[in-house]
């Protein structure tokens, strides 16, 4: 049931009416029994999935916190715990591609990308709680509190990756939780702004990606201009998802963490990973590149190049089973390895006539990373890649032809609306975002909402849509 | 040590990973308060001071740290020890 869906907002319509009737005490319990009917709604398969990793959790966290801290004992527990979950997801991922017939016993029917509904999101909320008990970083939850950590509808599917410790606290306070004044239509202007990027830029330019990437002829500056959009794409794709996400989880008084922070102002390929799906690369962050380069630190340089290396190419495998999601990995890390070494080549130039062409340059950089992302092998992106700068004018008209006229005025128009609004924090995707529209008139915030609503409505691309980040 | 000595030392360390600003330790101050305190130089940060103070410090006890006050609390338990 993905936020796409009219049923979503029919459930969550309800859920927020059983929410806020309920007894305070029974918020909690309530909320659990809300995200596991929305799992199940979403898909029975994908529930057993999360069911047995909670089961692999649970019981793993149990036997680790039988031992002392730093203690053999408890390595071996973790070790195992972390074995079971990843061989799981590894299996959702890989099992079908050797095993075809096994797909749809994996993923259920309908399933995109062949992967039980958001089995990598919360497998990664599974190995970072098992990580913290390890440590003895953050208290131990009851089952309870771990079954609503991991099944919180809002995050169920696509994330963000919420920190347990962070969760656990809001989740105690449900009780006694008052909505602070404005929350409410903060949260759901976040929802309808999440709605319109998703409805009325990003599905609209995935109709210029999709028919730039599928006939390979047209390589060359429509590769470079597909590279481009694609990176448009994936980035209000992304951005719509978690607004929804952030929103909805405001509405039930807890506060997601961030995934986007204004991407394309990165004036550096570090800078972008630091602004980008930022819950995933500060995942990966926390939980394998620190612990790794720290390990091994006595080799210095060295250290950064393996920690690096390693963690980029976790994040490309992550993303996708194929060469090119090893390459885009294998690519990022170097360009993040070749940024903390020398370090000059990671620092915002200080005058500000070379910050745009910056900002331009990084941005080119990643679009062209994102090449490998879309192309569906090595031999396509190269293809895009040898072709870059090779100019037939038949082919970029024929491209340019995609969509209308209208299309590309509206997507240029409202294009430039969202990066001011974004580059002037007004539209944000964290917990206390679009908290302006809270200080306006309530007549006017009723007028706005309907505005942005109606907009989607009546420029929204609607057919068979889902998410991009849905796939993995 | 007192925690001031060490709070003092530290200073000097962070000084000299963090091109030579002078940097004011409270308690609270965490990384993303520091210009330059990311993944990369937090390590190099970590580096300096066991070989300041010559000990090692354990992956969970990096782990566990939320800000410069707690950084003190594990050096100055760990030079007690």
């Amino acid at each position: 049931m993905l936020f796409t869906e009219a049923r979503f907002y029919v459930f969550l319509l309800a859920a927020l009416m059983l929410f806020w009737a309920a007894q305070p005490t029974a918020r909690a319990r309530l909320l659990l029994a809300l995200s596991v009917a929305y799992c199940l709604l979403s898909s029975l398969q994908g529930s057993a999935w999360l069911g047995t990793a909670m089961l692999v959790t649970w019981a793993g966290s149990r036997r680790m916190l039988a031992f002392p801290v730093d203690s053999s004992g408890r390595a071996r527990w973790l070790m195992l715990s972390v074995a079971a979950l990843v061989g799981m997801l590894a299996f959702a991922k890989f099992g079908p591609k050797l095993l075809p017939p096994v797909t749809t016993w994996v993923a259920g029917e309908g399933s995109l990308g062949g992967l039980p509904m958001g089995i990598s999101y919360f497998t990664f909320h599974c190995l970072g709680y098992l990580l913290d008990i390890h440590w003895s970083k953050e208290k131990p939850m009851h089952a309870e509190s771990l079954a609503l950590y991991l099944s919180f509808f809002p995050k169920a599917v696509m994330g963000p990756i919420a920190r347990s410790g962070t969760f656990q606290e809001q989740a105690s306070n449900l009780a006694s939780l008052r909505l602070p004044a404005g929350e409410g239509v903060s949260a759901v202007f976040q929802i309808c702004i999440g709605l319109f990027l998703k409805f009325v830029l990003a599905d609209r330019i995935m109709l210029f990606v999709n028919g730039c990437f599928t006939t390979p002829g047209q390589s060359g500056v429509p590769g470079l201009l597909g590279a481009v959009m694609f990176c448009w794409q994936l980035y209000y794709d992304f951005f719509s998802y978690s607004l929804i996400a952030v929103g909805t989880g405001r509405l039930f008084g807890i506060r997601l963490p961030n995934n986007f922070n204004r991407p394309f102002f990165a004036t550096s390929v570090s800078d972008f990973w630091s602004r980008w799906h930022i819950s995933l690369s500060s995942w990966f962050q926390e939980y394998l590149y620190t612990p790794l380069r720290f390990r091994l630190r006595r080799k210095r340089r060295l250290a950064l190049f393996v920690a690096s290396m390693t963690t980029f190419l976790a994040i490309g495998i992550w993303h996708g089973t194929g060469w090119t999601f090893v390459v885009l990995g294998l690519l990022n890390g170097f360009l993040v390895t070749a940024e903390a070494l020398y370090p000059k080549l990671r620092e915002a130039p200080k005058s500000k006539w070379l910050l745009m062409p910056r900002m331009a340059f990084t941005f080119l950089l990643i679009a062209s990373t994102l090449v490998l992302f879309r192309a569906p092998t090595l031999a396509e992106a190269g293809s895009v890649y040898s072709n870059y700068f090779s100019f037939h004018p038949g082919s970029v008209k024929a491209v340019i032809g995609l969509l209308s006229k209208f299309d590309w005025l509206l997507l240029a128009f409202f294009g430039c609306i969202v990066e001011v609004l974004t580059w002037k924090q007004l539209i944000q995707g964290d917990p206390d975002g679009c908290s302006w529209i809270a200080r306006i008139p309530s007549s006017l915030q009723t007028w706005v909402l309907a505005l942005v609503l109606a907009m989607t409505w009546a420029l929204g691309m609607f057919g068979k849509t889902t998410f991009l980040y849905n796939q993995f | 040590m007192t925690r001031e000595d060490i709070r003092s030392s530290l200073k000097d360390v962070f000084r000299e990973t963090f091109d030579g600003r002078e940097i004011e330790l409270a308690d609270e101050l965490t990384a993303k308060q520091v210009d330059g305190w990311n993944s990369v130089t937090h390590i190099d940060l970590i580096c300096a001071i066991e070989e300041k103070f010559s000990f090692a410090f354990s992956t969970a006890e990096i782990a566990r740290l939320q800000n410069v006050g707690e950084l003190i609390s594990v050096v100055e338990k760990k030079m007690k020890a």
